[in-house]
């Protein structure tokens, strides 16, 4: 089959030697796996905790509290991607000057090696996810959930914003030697503003518009929204649109920060 | 014996002051880092508190006094110990405990203490404003056998976590990839920062007695607000001297098996 499309056996070489070095790191994978998994589960036992005999807090039963987690967990797993810190590395330790001299470009070559992680990812996650729906069986309920074709474009649109979002941000490494605090800045607000921390329905009124506005939303929280059945189709368009506004404008600036980087950009140690 | 650790430690300290004004922009970088997380947590205080008036029965006054408490303890041993323990798979993997084990002093005092880590002190001063603010939000009361009994628990909170994470960072002598399981008792210490009533069961009685979270900050705090059962007093005492006791003995058996880096 690879010898039918030309130019896909080093696609597929790409992700093998991804997958196989993932593989070696597999212990390693499942730890930081679980860093996510604990605020997960701990999130709803707190919420839990503070119902205080009301049916809902924020428009969310217990159940659907924790089903949010739950979900938000699973995606976060398979959505997400950090290839900022790899890239950064690869940069800073000047290996990245090899990759200038090869075949095809940078950004699909980072995206081949994401997409095998994220396969091994989410083989990794299913007995943590099987350990955490046991925990809270009592609470689990389907209740009507939407698994239609706008659920599925919503993950993937949210994948790919969230790989061009990770991969500019490691496109920084070009310019800046102490990219670690710029990376902070990505994160603290991305657990806020992204859905992860608590439903973004929850945050106080002027956080919940910014969160529309802003990328974080779309690249976990919007399939979460759209899975639990909490948008009306006016807002389901609107997110779609935000989507691929956002996909739009981060790549772009993935295009300039490339051209702009490699003037900047000195190979050190080469 | 103990007077020339002491006088030691006072020569650690001052050796890293000196170090760390050698390097101000990056001390005062950490400060602001390190007192960003504390303000991260509190806002998340406040956005469960816009949505709840109680977690567990804990108010947003004493869960904010709750969360200063864990950035206190937090804030100590990351002074004193943390980064130290931190480093101590690296000293193993690259034959340089050698230079430890040798010295005429305590391996264990040296490879906890050596390194003092200023740059907490913002957790630290931090983390006394928040309980501050928590207290006068809570509008409590303080009464001085509450507050003794707060300090109290607190230095027992200290020795356990000082205790456990040396436990866990001893396991370096036989496993290599030790730092990952660094990550990841970081990660089950971060669980200190909620109020442990939110367990229930074995779960509760798992964070009170195996792995003493409770102790770290729950338990400090509701000794604050006079709402802590007596009996915890002692137990905190005995899981302390259990744990340093313990830590301390499974270090002895760690550097007895360790095969330095040249012979």
């Amino acid at each position: 089959m690879t010898a039918l499309v030309p130019g896909l056996r080093k696609w597929t070489t790409v992700f093998s030697v991804f997958l196989q070095d993932g593989l070696a790191y597999r212990g390693q994978a499942v730890i930081w796996m679980m860093t996510n998994t604990v605020p997960a589960v701990i999130m709803p036992i707190v919420w839990l905790a503070s119902y205080g005999g009301r049916s809902q807090i924020g428009g969310f039963s217990p159940s659907q509290m924790v089903s949010y987690y739950l979900v938000t967990l699973c995606l976060s797993n398979v959505m997400i991607t950090h290839v900022m810190w790899d890239m950064a590395m690869e940069i800073r330790e000047g290996r990245f000057s090899v990759f200038l001299t090869r075949p095809f470009s940078y950004m699909a070559y980072q995206f081949a090696g994401n997409l095998s992680w994220r396969l091994m990812r989410g083989a990794l996650f299913v007995p943590i996810f099987l350990v955490c729906a046991a925990i809270f069986r009592p609470y689990l309920r389907w209740e009507g959930y939407h698994l239609g074709w706008t659920f599925w474009a919503a993950v993937l649109g949210g994948h790919l914003l969230s790989f061009c979002v990770s991969y500019t941000m490691g496109l920084l490494a070009l310019f800046f030697v102490e990219v670690r605090s710029i990376y902070m800045f990505y994160y603290m607000p991305f657990t806020f503003l992204s859905g992860e921390l608590v439903p973004l329905a929850l945050l106080p009124k002027w956080a919940t518009a910014l969160a529309q506005m802003l990328p974080f939303r779309y690249t976990l929280a919007f399939p979460v929204e759209i899975f639990m059945n909490r948008l009306s189709p006016g807002e389901m368009g609107y997110g779609f649109v935000m989507l691929a506004g956002w996909l739009i404008v981060m790549f772009l600036a993935s295009r300039v920060l490339w051209k702009k980087g490699l003037r900047h950009y000195t190979g050190v140690g080469m | 014996m103990i007077l020339r650790h002491l006088r030691l430690y006072r020569v650690f300290w001052e050796n890293c002051l000196a170090r760390e004004m050698e390097f101000r922009a990056n001390f005062w970088a950490n400060v602001v880092t390190n007192t960003g997380w504390l303000f991260f947590f509190v806002a998340f205080m406040k956005v469960i508190y816009l949505n709840t008036q109680r977690v567990a029965g804990w108010t947003e006054g004493e869960a904010l006094v709750l969360t200063g408490t864990y950035g206190v303890v937090q804030g100590l041993f990351g002074i004193v110990a943390y980064q130290n323990l931190s480093r101590l798979p690296e000293l193993i993997r690259l034959g340089t405990l050698d230079f430890v084990i040798t010295k005429p002093v305590n391996a264990q005092f040296l490879v906890s203490t050596r390194y003092v880590k200023l740059d907490s002190v913002g957790n630290l001063i931090g983390a006394a404003v928040v309980i501050f603010y928590g207290l006068s939000v809570a509008e409590i009361a303080v009464t001085p056998a509450g507050f003794l009994a707060y300090l109290y628990l607190l230095v027992c909170g200290l020795a356990i976590y000082y205790g456990f994470y040396l436990l866990v960072m001893t396991l370096a002598f036989w496993f290599i990839r030790v730092e990952n399981l660094a990550v990841l008792s970081d990660m089950v210490f971060h669980i200190g920062r909620y109020p442990m009533d939110i367990f229930q069961g074995w779960a509760r009685l798992t964070f009170i007695y195996v792995i003493p979270l409770a102790f770290i900050a729950s338990f400090p705090a509701r000794a604050l607000f006079g709402k802590l059962e007596p009996h915890f007093l002692g137990v905190g005492a005995l899981l302390a001297v259990a744990l340093l006791a313990a830590s301390a003995a499974f270090w002895k058996v760690g550097v007895r098996s360790y095969s330095s880096a040249s012979s």
